[in-house]
């Protein structure tokens, strides 16, 4: 019983960690008062430049040579490459949403419009650039898989072994950024300032501060993050390969969480692992009652995403809660007034 | 030095095709794409059948992809009819209706939809593989391999198609090992890697040591291959995703059903008909058809060959997937073998929302 417990949180960890990490970011970006629709899009351009970069960085070791070509090679990856390959992912990411932030911050375009701009672009681009454009079709490469951050006995260590020590890099980092993050908003004053204008930007801009530019820090942070996501699920959640629209909607998840979570750290970090538990239950359920009906079935199925559903109507009508958590200047436009 | 010779060669094909080439009206041939072709998968492999349609000589293919199933697909089909085309493949069961719609409008046109069986107009074909025939040598397979007698099998929708798989899957098995057990998990998705990655982690987790999946993407076999535990491949060659768990891999076939209908475009023969193709076109023995088996590995020499031994009967018609006497999983006898047939009729595959005695657990429906 314990073991399967264990199995079901290990689980889960791989299936939250992507949502909590774009989720963290999308936090900040909406904190300072903007919302970023293109979280889809920027998880999967990350999510390409980490599979390139692990690509391009790998050790290669040919086995079979023939006439100076290589027809078969031992490849293998250490955690050094997998970091700079994670710091390519969070760099382009940040770099995507850039496009974004000088769109809504310097031409004042409409959040959601550049938002689903981005969210289109970046599946179309990395469908392109995945393809034959670098002359490698990287739908078709192979990368090693990442080693675990501890030696590989050390997975065998009760509890702690499949939950901390077999685990990737990426996961013990989403909770030191989730901590991080709320230190940084709640107990710091540039954290304060952040809020401030999400709270109310012309207060901010008339105190001196400059909402532009902490907005477009705010935006490159949560396209890190983005990026940062979407190379855990090229690289990390299963076995490293890029396929097109692998992301399969979990950008839209991280958004939603958000609001789930109504702008609470504590509470993203809640929602991202209520959303993977169930979805790590779902097919451990359909395979120990297979006598389930299809209603019960196709409902496991839905389950995660009527949750946000319900939770958000749930939230609506508490117009409190939203006022008091909700940054009041989200999603407009700042024109700085003369 | 071979690569020399290779080029040479190469180069004197090349050039002998282009003096060969008659100056003649081209034949346009399109085809609808429910996703991306990608390197793998089942639209992969319909981009692969098109191909060989665009080398011939005298033939050109477009392709439009990511085309949502259902009335939108109406209007990249009328796109097609509209620019030329002469024969349109449709390659997935939801572009069904609005094949047939588009079909009635464009009556010179010739229109192809793979896994239906609606032909409403004289213009239309429906096509599709015997793919259970896969199932069949990866249930032998399976029989003889696995250690904890039980398989994991990741279903994606309760149709006739999925079910057909599962039971020729355990009829060979429990033909061959009646210790055998299959635990079933439906996803409801036919490509969502994060998914199929946790139903196969969770069966391997509950005991099995082989993953059969009936899913698009090589994430069942990626976990297989990191667990230790053994997986087929589906659709497409899945072998390289995993070195030591990789058994063998069921790929669709589509090359020589599109290269012939082409043709028979091309030579004013084409007809309007249902074609099910297995191992060979005719089943006994004749023809490539739509399915063949791909790099067996990591398994025993003698079960290997035997493997081997059912896929060249099934591809002979030597023998057949589903032969009587079949109970259902009420323990009563199969209709068409209680009716003296001696395998399971076409009808009944096409139709078969029943599991086969053995298998635990209700289909969803």
């Amino acid at each position: 019983m314990s073991e399967l417990i264990i199995q079901i949180l290990a689980a889960s960890m791989l299936l939250a960690t992507p949502l909590l990490l774009a989720a963290i970011g999308e936090l900040v970006v909406e904190k300072s008062g903007v919302i970023n629709l293109g979280v889809e899009g920027m998880m999967l351009i990350g999510g390409l430049a980490g599979f390139i970069a692990l690509y391009q960085l790998q050790t290669s070791i040919c086995t079979l040579e023939l006439d100076g070509v290589c027809f078969a090679s031992d490849t293998s990856v250490n955690q050094l490459q997998y970091l700079g390959a994670l710091v390519v992912a969070a760099v382009v990411g940040a770099a995507a949403a850039a496009v974004f932030g000088f769109l809504t911050q310097h031409f004042r375009a409409n959040h959601i419009a550049a938002g689903l701009g981005l969210t289109v672009l970046g599946a179309g681009l990395s469908n392109s650039l995945g393809g034959n454009f670098f002359g490698v079709d990287y739908t078709a490469a192979i990368v090693a898989k990442v080693p675990a951050l501890f030696p590989e006995s050390w997975g065998d260590v009760p509890v702690l072994g499949p939950l901390l020590f077999a685990q990737n890099l990426l996961v013990p980092f989403s909770f030191v950024m989730l901590v991080a993050v709320w230190y940084f908003l709640s107990q710091t004053r540039a954290g304060l300032v952040v809020r401030a204008v999400g709270e109310n930007h012309h207060s901010a801009y008339a105190l001196g501060y400059p909402v532009i530019l902490v907005r477009m820090l705010t935006i490159m942070f949560g396209g890190a993050m983005a990026g940062l996501a979407g190379a855990f699920i090229v690289i990390a959640q299963i076995a490293p390969k890029w396929t097109e629209g692998i992301t399969v909607g979990k950008g839209w998840l991280a958004l939603a969480l958000i609001l789930f979570a109504t702008w609470r750290p504590g509470r993203v970090l809640l929602g991202a692992y209520i959303f993977g538990i169930v979805l790590a239950l779902e097919p451990r359920l359909k395979a120990i009652f297979s006598n389930m009906s299809l209603e019960l079935s196709y409902f496991l199925t839905a389950l995660p995403y009527i949750v946000p559903v319900v939770v958000l109507v749930l939230i609506s009508r508490n117009p409190v809660m939203i006022r008091r958590n909700a940054p009041a200047s989200l999603g407009q436009a700042f024109e700085p007034r003369s | 030095m071979n690569r020399a010779l290779t080029t040479l060669l190469a180069s004197a094909l090349t050039f002998g095709a282009v003096v060969a080439t008659p100056a003649q009206a081209e034949t346009k041939v399109g085809f609808i794409y429910v996703g991306p072709p990608g390197d793998l998968g089942w639209t992969y492999r319909h981009d692969i059948g098109r191909q060989a349609v665009e080398a011939m000589d005298g033939f050109t293919t477009t392709a439009l992809e990511n085309v949502p199933e259902g009335p939108e697909a109406v209007e990249a089909i009328t796109q097609l009819a509209e620019t030329g085309h002469d024969l349109i493949f449709t390659t997935s069961f939801g572009f069904m209706d609005a094949t047939n719609e588009v079909a009635g409008n464009y009556p010179d046109v010739k229109f192809e939809h793979a896994t239906g069986y609606i032909r409403a107009h004289e213009n239309v074909s429906t096509y599709s593989g015997r793919f259970y025939e896969g199932r069949v040598v990866q249930g032998y397979i399976a029989a003889n391999i696995t250690e904890s007698n039980k398989i994991g099998y990741i279903a994606s929708f309760p149709i006739p198609e999925v079910i057909r798989g599962i039971n020729a899957f355990m009829l060979e098995a429990k033909k061959h090992n009646p210790d055998v057990e299959v635990e079933i998990v439906w996803v409801f998705t036919w490509f969502d890697p994060a998914k199929e990655a946790a139903a196969a982690q969770a069966l391997i987790d509950n005991g099995a040591d082989i993953i059969a999946a009936h899913t698009d993407s090589p994430a069942p076999m990626q976990i297989a291959e990191a667990n230790g535990v053994k997986a087929y491949g589906q659709a497409s060659n899945m072998s390289r995703f995993g070195e030591t768990a990789h058994l063998v891999s069921t790929v669709d076939d589509w090359d020589s059903y599109y290269v012939e209908r082409a043709i028979a475009v091309a030579n004013g023969t084409w007809e309007s008909q249902d074609s099910w193709w297995g191992f060979t076109k005719d089943g006994i023995g004749g023809e490539v058809g739509m399915v063949h088996l791909a790099d067996y590995s990591n398994m025993p020499a003698d079960v290997m060959a035997e493997a081997k031994a059912i896929e060249a009967a099934l591809a002979a018609g030597d023998r057949h997937s589903f032969p009587c006497p079949i109970y259902m999983q009420d323990g009563n006898l199969a209709e068409d073998c209680a009716n003296g047939e001696a395998h399971l009729t076409d009808g009944t595959l096409l139709g078969m929302n029943w599991y086969i005695e053995g298998i635990d657990g209700t289909i969803p429906q």
